[in-house]
């Protein structure tokens, strides 16, 4: 059917199939920032256009039904070289980070002061109800409005952004825009879908529907007649290569225990066959004509089952050790029967045992814990379950892929391009020059794309076709098939004398990794090793086992293990103090660390490696304690109006790390060009917290030049050098400390080439703004253009380029206090929210407005933990709720009322500038405050996520 | 998967594209009004031909209108007839739209889908998580239905919800509010844009307490049950009591909640908004 409208101003006509969406529509015109996160299920919003002047969602509007109709797109608004008031405020309120719907939020604010000139909170808040943010909070959208409206009016902002920190740097923690806001606020293009050339081929995955099976038979022929089928891969036509998806240092920390794809299926969702075809269509089609024959097996899907006499075991094929074989392994590998089950490599000892489903294990102690408990005046002990979370990303997973020549060249939306091309070589054979991994923008990560989850697949399609693939996955995939937050039951026993004196603590842990082992020991020893160094005690014990189920796998995730370890670990305090009668907020002054207290726990809680024992370093802990507790009215009980609502308080203290100390390393290269500016290739993975944006500041801070004069290219691995990759918060520590070498290193190369071309000594030599070098004895002056001139001319050495390295045994760990204040409704369970403040030592912030937002999108993140999120799985392993609006994801509605993020000022000796992390630890403080103000409010202890109305009854005996 | 859109200029018109459909056998047809159900993921609506109901102008607009019955079985004399095609997000910002309903429309929490989804179309599904009907039902609101004959009748909420199959080719041209009618719902999700667990409505209908309620895995039904109980003058133990123990509703645990749960909740809800909607006004 015809359709004539009119979209951003231009008129337009269409022939359009009855069954298209406004969407597809849209994009045939190239109205790209027009994006889809939800399958077209009215959720993420990231599809909003307006429709004669109001906002509606594009997946759900049918073409054929805007004939004649008037269509705004995110688009139409401004482009990057001309940003409209309202997308420039946002970049400047720093809520423009991974920024997938950024475009979408940036129409409807400007759709909402068009119409409201003056909007309340509300107003705001009902505008942006449609749109699901998960990167950056709500909070500074508030503020992104108040500023667009003061630059309408005046010109000019008069609100302050955020605080400024050093003085004595130019742009070092000072708020500015992040310098690829401009790209993804007006959603030019920036994704890995963006890049994708319309003759790509795509690849569909044929899914397991059994939790645990083998594959007796798969019959392809019928689907291999499909029109436009290119290739069919399966177990029988792939390589038996073993690897594992985490992104971690090779060797890593996980076994080797999948292959692309498996004889034996081990979760609903796990791979069976991947289809590639022309079109899209064509490959549903062809996917729906395999048949395969299963031979369905018994599955378990909690630690509890895994861990039980006589257990299925998830894994039941030969083991391997590339270092560290114990001397029975012989006697071990006889119990496996089946061929296909496979092997499960171990890179090194991790303490796993598959035959009883134990994919890894650890323990170890200071002091001696049980003579505390013996000797205490009190001893409490309780157990905490977290459940299965997913990331979310808006962006799913996607990566295309094809080959140019002999290369294969792979674009991905990564936090770990560099591990992405080790396992791509792994699986295709290929030496890694002849792999090109070009990251792109993250439409969001959290953890989730650090595991190489599609690109292994999409690598290998595209090698063995030679054909450009693409593979990107549906919502319904994403819960199914990605890695999510493990769950873990962890037991705690913790004893304390009545002066508030905490006397020993023992954790133990049991997390599930599902399927498959990436990251299997290092998430669980996080959840011990980023919680108890907060404490001053000395006798701590652990002891973890992490265990195979057939659930959905998984993974890394935003605050790895930690979270889970701090919700039991403060819970269990918080229980101590009562039992003692002590004030909690006493107890918990009494027992944290200081800087200079030696942390004797590390020594087990290496990433399966040996750790260092260290001196805590720089430490704000004390201090965001004793701000939150003063901002938040500590004591000071709050009574609601309404008798059925009763209100309470709670806060937790927290840490987290700034990479891995002796294991992460970073490189970077700047090089002054021959106009005097400046690139820096970057091996960091800028996932949209805005590490490139770090690293362009320190190369202005440290080379003296404006911003507008340097670009940072990252994540390329043609280009760039190697780096682990963005995770355990090492961006900022690592990518950045190198950044900031090579910038140092090309500051002494510019001194040494001037002094040669002025005639000048060094010594008597310094650089200055706007990029040039000026002598001290005669007062000359050489622009960095001159310098780099006459150096590439033949008049001097050649460009100058410089190699900054980083690698260290320094810990700089961010801490941090988080306090919330909840109401509960004792007659219906329900339960708000209605105060959070976050308040964390990051060290130098050295974005300082988008510090504050990951702080907000993190404490959110947990907030949908601790009261929303939870994927369900029926008796037979099926998630039953793999969808945005039965998972519940918090949005706009349950953000606190008053919230609050506070960067506590503390110059870390090691971090570049004094930088520690800053998003990672956010995420865990919200379970335990909300669960000790819950406590705080009506009496009751909620031992798991989520702590739902109907727990909240169930324990006031209600129900 | 859809292959024939019609866009339907007025209510004959969308009629005989149905009665069309209808005679050829071969293709099923619905009738599409803001989308955000037919058009979704997962949608509970299929159909090879949608006849767009969107621009046609009579099923738009809020007006004042008596009781088009003549008293047949009236719950309140006066109406207020909003156009089926009327959005969650009109309903909302209408002058003539009583506070109750403008109540009710905002539990669909996202504005964009405020704009886009009808009154009309949330009436038809009548899902188990509905918005409004257990709301509409509570307040006795009328349904001005036009069958495939193009004949236009009047239906009280209550007989659509028990004869809901028998209406299915109905095309739903107005949903009739009792004007100042004493109403009260509320609504329970995991969160503000989760599908609810329970909603449920109170009113006064001819001076009879009614309470209705659409319960995730039941569906949407009166609960005169509860209604009576309370009227007599049970305590809240007793009203707990009674939906606990009550037979007359199949309660299903499933992922939104237990059946303990859910049953707690319709007694303790019953009890909350019937002693609301009481004390405004009402009576027993």
């Amino acid at each position: 059917m015809r359709v004539d409208c009119i979209i951003n101003g231009r008129g337009r006509s269409f022939d359009v199939e009855p069954s298209m969406k406004l969407r597809e529509m849209l994009l045939l015109n190239g109205n790209l920032a027009v994006r889809d996160s939800d399958d077209a299920e009215g959720f993420c919003g990231s599809d909003t256009v307006l429709v004669d002047g109001t906002p509606v969602f594009s997946n759900l509007v049918l073409a054929g039904e805007v004939q004649g109709c008037e269509i705004r797109t995110p688009d139409g608004l401004g482009d990057p070289r001309h940003l409209t008031v309202v997308q420039q405020a946002m970049i400047d309120a720093g809520i423009v980070q991974s920024a997938y719907n950024a475009p979408a939020a940036a129409l409807l604010l400007t759709w909402l002061l068009e119409n409201n000139p003056n909007p309340t909170k509300e107003d705001i808040k009902d505008a942006l109800s449609g749109i699901f943010i998960r990167d950056a909070g709500y909070e500074h959208y508030y503020l992104a409005v108040k500023l667009a409206q003061e630059k309408m009016k005046d010109g000019k902002y008069s609100t302050t952004i955020a605080p400024s920190f050093r003085p004595e740097c130019e742009y070092i923690g000072k708020p500015m825009s992040k310098i690829d806001g401009a790209q993804l606020v007006t959603g030019d293009k920036a994704f890995v879908e963006d890049y994708v050339p319309s003759d790509a081929c795509h690849m569909v995955v044929l899914r397991s529907p059994h939790a645990s099976a083998y594959i007796k038979s798969i019959d392809t022929s019928e689907a291999e007649k499909v029109e436009g089928v290119i290739s069919i891969l399966t177990a029988y036509n792939t390589p038996d290569t073993h690897y594992m998806q985490a992104g971690q240092g090779n060797p890593e920390p996980s076994p080797h225990d999948r292959r692309l794809f498996n004889l034996k299926v081990r979760h609903v969702g796990d791979r069976v066959a991947a289809v590639i075809a022309e079109t899209l269509e064509e490959a549903k089609a062809a996917c729906k004509l395999i048949k395969v024959e299963y031979e369905v097996l018994p599955a378990v899907f909690t630690v509890e089952e895994a861990m039980a006499p006589g257990a299925p075991a998830v894994h039941d094929g030969i083991v391997e050790y590339r270092a560290g074989a114990p001397a029975d392994l012989d006697e071990y590998n006889k119990a496996s029967k089946d061929p296909r089950e496979g092997k499960v490599i171990y890179q090194f000892p991790l303490g796993g045992d598959i035959r009883h489903n134990v994919a890894a294990s650890n323990k170890g102690h200071i002091g001696d814990v049980e003579k505390a408990f013996n000797e205490s005046d009190a001893v409490v002990e309780c157990t905490y379950q977290t459940s299965q979370i997913q990331h979310t990303p808006l962006e799913t997973h996607i990566c295309f892929a094809k080959m140019e020549g002999q290369r294969l060249v792979v674009y991905a939306s990564t936090q770990v391009p560099y591990h992405v091309r080790r396992i791509v070589g792994w699986v295709t054979g290929l030496p890694e020059n002849r792999i090109h991994v070009i990251k792109t923008r993250v439409g969001g990560g959290y953890g989730s794309k650090q595991d190489i989850l599609i690109e292994d697949l999409t690598g290998y399609a595209a090698f063995v076709t030679g054909k450009p693939v693409l593979c990107h996955n549906t919502r319904e995939e994403e819960f199914i098939a990605n890695s999510t937050r493990h769950p873990m039951r962890v037991r705690v026993k913790m004893s304390g004398n009545k002066d508030g004196q905490i006397t020993g603590i023992f954790m133990e842990v049991c997390a599930n990794t599902g399927p498959y082992g990436n990251h299997c020991l290092t998430v669980p020893m996080n959840s011990c090793s980023k919680t108890l160094p907060l404490f001053k005690v000395d006798n701590m014990a652990y002891d973890l086992k992490v265990f195979y189920t057939n659930t959905p796998p998984a993974g890394a995730y935003q605050g790895y293990g930690t979270p889970k370890g701090t919700y039991g670990l403060m819970m269990a305090m918080a229980l101590l103090a009562e039992k003692l009668g002590i004030d909690y907020k006493d107890m918990v002054l009494k027992n944290h660390v200081e800087e200079g207290y030696m942390l004797e726990i590390l020594k087990g809680l290496g990433e399966g490696r040996e750790g260092a024992v260290v001196p805590v370093g720089s430490c704000g802990l004390d201090e965001a304690i004793r701000k939150g507790c003063d901002m938040i009215e500590w004591g000071k009980k709050e009574v609601s109006s309404d008798p059925d609502w009763k209100i309470g308080k709670g806060f937790a203290m927290i840490m987290q790390g700034s990479g891995l100390p002796g294991l992460d390393h970073a490189e970077a290269i700047a090089k002054l060009e021959t106009d005097g500016t400046i690139i820096l290739n970057s091996g960091g993975a800028d996932l949209g917290t805005g590490l490139d944006t770090i690293s362009a500041k320190i190369v202005a801070e440290v080379l003296k030049v404006p911003m507008d004069r340097i670009t940072v290219v990252s994540g390329d691995t043609d280009s760039c050098a190697f780096d682990t990759g963005a995770y355990a918060s090492s961006g900022t520590f690592f990518s950045g400390n190198a950044s900031l070498e090579a910038c140092k290193k090309l500051k002494d190369m510019i001194i040494k080439e001037s002094a040669y071309q002025m005639g000048e000594d060094e010594g008597d030599l310094e650089i200055r703004f706007p990029g040039e070098v000026y002598s001290k004895k005669t007062g000359k002056v050489l622009s960095y253009y001159e310098l780099s001139h006459t150096a590439c001319s033949g008049g001097g050495h050649g460009q100058m380029i410089a190699h900054g390295t980083y690698i260290t045994t320094a810990s700089s760990v961010p801490y941090g206090a988080h306090f919330a204040q909840v109401a509960v409704n004792v007659r219906t369970g329900e339960i708000k929210v209605q105060k959070f403040y976050a308040l964390q030592d990051a060290g130098t912030p050295i974005n300082p407005e988008v510090a504050l937002c990951q702080m907000y999108g993190a404490v959110m993140k947990s907030i949908g933990h601790s009261l929303y999120e939870d994927m369900k799985l029926d008796e037979n392993g099926v998630c039953m709720n793999a969808n945005m609006t039965d998972y519940g994801v918090p949005m706009i509605w349950e953000a606190p009322e008053d919230f609050k993020s506070v960067l506590i000022d503390v110059n870390d000796a090691y971090g570049p500038f004094g930088a520690k992390s800053i998003s990672e630890i956010a995420c865990n403080g919200a379970a335990p405050a909300i669960g000790i103000a819950i406590h705080d409010a009506c009496g009751v202890w909620l031992t798991s996520w989520p702590m739902t109305p109907e727990k909240i009854l169930k324990a006031l005996g209600k129900i | 998967m859809v292959e024939n859109l019609i866009i339907a200029k007025n209510i004959a018109e969308a009629v005989s594209c149905k009665v069309s459909c209808k005679a050829s056998c071969k293709e099923s047809s619905a009738y599409l009004a803001g989308g955000t159900e037919i058009n979704r993921l997962n949608g509970t609506v299929n159909a090879s031909t949608l006849v767009s109901i969107g621009r046609i102008a009579e099923l738009d607009g809020m007006s004042v209108v008596d009781d088009p019955r003549k008293g047949s079985c009236a719950t309140a004399s006066r109406f207020l007839r909003i156009g089926s095609m009327c959005t969650f997000q009109e309903i909302v910002e209408s002058n003539d739209a009583p506070q109750w309903l403008k109540d009710a429309s905002r539990f669909m929490a996202s504005r964009t889908k405020r704009n886009m989804a009808t009154i009309g179309g949330n009436v038809a599904l009548m899902r188990d998580d509905s918005y409004l009907y257990a709301t509409l039902l509570a307040a006795g609101s009328l349904l001005e239905l036009v069958d495939i004959e193009g004949n236009t009748m009047f239906r009280c909420t209550r007989k659509y919800m028990n004869e809901h199959e028998s209406f299915k080719d109905c095309l739903i041209a107005a949903v009739l509010v009792p004007m100042n009618a004493v109403v009260a719902s509320r609504r329970y999700a995991n969160t503000a844009e989760s599908h609810a667990v329970l909603t449920m409505g109170a009113g006064i209908v001819n001076g009879e307490l009614r309470l209705a309620a659409a319960l995730k895995g039941t569906g949407v039904f009166l609960m005169p049950h509860l209604s009576e109980l309370i009227s007599n003058g049970a305590t809240e133990d007793e009203v707990l009591d009674a939906a606990k123990n009550h037979s007359g509703v199949e309660v299903k645990s499933d992922m939104f909640g237990g059946e303990a749960y859910k049953r707690y909740l319709l007694g303790v809800t019953a009890y909350d908004l019937a002693k609301k909607v009481l004390s405004q006004g009402g009576s027993r």
